[in-house]
């Protein structure tokens, strides 16, 4: 029956697109998190619907659309939050708003659209494009090569943002360089499970590794371990239970996490 | 001794508020330097400005003769609250030390562990920092400070969270850096037991220098323990 399940098109397609890019949203969900970075991520996520809007109403992909949009959108929140009175927590409040208002208004405006709105608000990693697992591919293969890159200065900043400063590290540039990487990724997630789940795949992850880590290279090689479990998982649910998948892979991260957790209170982490 | 920092006529102002005044002094190479004075006096404004993360409104300030950048790595730095790593945080005693290091590649396995050694901390290496005592996550951050081998090491009162006998350890592991290996040390701190027992020179700070000169001149001033009230004054008064 796996097998059989294999040799469907978009079953490959989804497993290899799915893989990818749980990898890169859980090596950049540790530093997000740690970082008190995770709610950017779920700010953007939500802008996210209105690059799928602006993508459906221009008739190119939604994902490619969202690439540059939510990179903006991204230097945008960073901006107003170090450069202006504003929190940083609350311009991350006001852009996803005013985005997510602005796709509304766009797909009212254009009379609705022939694709189901539905399918990009809750993630069809099912009915991805051979376009779509390329892109994903390859941009997800470049956020890891940048995690694997920086990988010094950016658990420096983490750890200590002040050291790094004095240690002659570009703290500026790094902390840009995050947040672009955050845009690629929730542009990326968003066909597997949508705008309003995909901080899931950064977060869950995440924090279901530091239950039961010690160091922080073990900790995003858990997160890796955990996203590609949870999305795999998910993927075979969704096929065998009829179940939405990007769902599906929310409940698996939420089990794992769970496990974790009580893992760490036995032995005491 | 060969001037290996010098402040010439800094004044840094945070808004309409002047933190530092016409700030001008001099450390040799190999100076023990003690930076004293009240609260709100601006020691940590005056280190912050010293190792580039705050910059002066006006005024410069030369390393080893050269305008000082953020590029420096000939600079050790021991900030405040360096005993409080949060016991969530998953790192360990070796990533922690290695940040201290320029490249990214792991070839410093022995220079970490040889500044492990020497603090006395090698067997908590694969430790999390966060699971450690205060003096103990104290000395990794040394460390930090110390693997990649400056020639300058600024702390900004590293002893608050330590017990007198911590403290003790942690002076003497400081002072051995200092004399051993020519490490050039401004510490600002209230100790002023440390102070006498083992800075070299004295830089007392109220926003503008107040005195700056050796131990020996600083004890024959007739005001020298006036200043020290002072500050423990100043101090008490805030709590």
């Amino acid at each position: 029956m796996l097998t059989e399940m294999l040799q469907y098109t978009f079953m490959q397609r989804a497993l290899v697109s799915g893989v990818f890019i749980a990898l890169s949203s859980a090596g950049l969900g540790v530093f997000l998190v740690l970082r008190r970075f995770s709610m950017i991520g779920e700010g953007l996520a939500h802008s996210g619907f209105a690059a799928v809007a602006v993508g459906l109403l221009l008739g190119i992909s939604p994902m490619l659309a969202a690439i540059p949009i939510l990179m903006l959108l991204s230097l945008w929140i960073l901006e107003l939050g170090e450069k202006t009175t504003i929190y940083g927590e609350t311009a991350i409040g006001m852009v996803s708003s005013l985005s997510l208002a602005a796709g509304v208004l766009l797909a009212s405006l254009s009379g609705g659209f022939d694709v189901d709105l539905f399918s990009y608000l809750f993630g069809s990693i099912l009915a991805i494009t051979g376009l779509e697992v390329r892109l994903s591919v390859v941009l997800s293969v470049l956020v890891l090569g940048a995690l694997v890159y920086f990988y010094h200065d950016l658990f420096s900043i983490t750890y200590d943002e002040e050291f790094a400063r004095v240690s002659g590290i570009r703290t500026h540039a790094i902390n840009r360089l995050l947040i672009m990487l955050t845009a690629l990724t929730v542009a990326l997630g968003i066909r597997v499970v949508g705008t309003l789940l995909i901080s899931s795949l950064i977060i869950f992850p995440a924090v279901t590794a530091l239950q039961i880590s010690s160091g922080f290279r073990s900790t995003i090689f858990i997160a890796c371990t955990t996203a590609v479990i949870s999305v795999v998982i998910g993927i075979f649910a969704s096929f065998f239970l009829n179940l939405p998948t990007g769902a599906a892979i929310v409940m698996v991260n939420f089990l794992l996490f769970s496990l974790a957790f009580a893992a760490g209170r036995v032995t005491g982490r | 001794m060969k001037t290996l920092i010098e402040a010439r006529q800094l004044h840094v102002r945070y808004g309409m508020h002047e933190v530092l005044t016409d700030i001008s002094f001099r450390v040799g190479s190999g100076d023990f330097l003690a930076v004293v004075g009240p609260n709100g006096s601006g020691k940590t404004t005056l280190v912050k400005t010293l190792i580039g993360l705050l910059k002066p409104t006006s005024g410069s300030i030369l390393l080893e003769g050269a305008q000082l950048s953020n590029s420096s790595r000939s600079v050790g730095y021991l900030p405040q609250k360096s005993s409080y790593t949060d016991p969530r945080f998953p790192a360990t005693v070796r990533e922690v030390v290695k940040t201290g290091l320029k490249h990214r590649i792991d070839q410093h396995h022995e220079q970490i562990s040889r500044v492990l050694k020497l603090l006395q901390i090698n067997h908590l290496a694969d430790k999390r920092v966060g699971k450690l005592s205060g003096g103990q996550q104290q000395r990794v951050h040394l460390a930090r400070a110390l693997v990649g081998r400056p020639s300058l090491l600024v702390l900004d009162e590293p002893t608050g969270a330590l017990d007198p006998h911590t403290r003790e350890c942690f002076y003497t592991t400081l002072q051995k850096h200092n004399q051993e290996h020519g490490v050039t040390i401004i510490i600002v701190t209230h100790d002023s037991h440390a102070i006498g027992q083992y800075a070299r020179s004295i830089l007392f700070l109220d926003r503008k220098v107040l005195f700056f000169g050796t131990m020996e001149e600083f004890n024959q001033t007739p005001s020298s323990s006036h200043y020290f009230n002072h500050a423990h004054d100043e101090g008490a008064a805030e709590c």
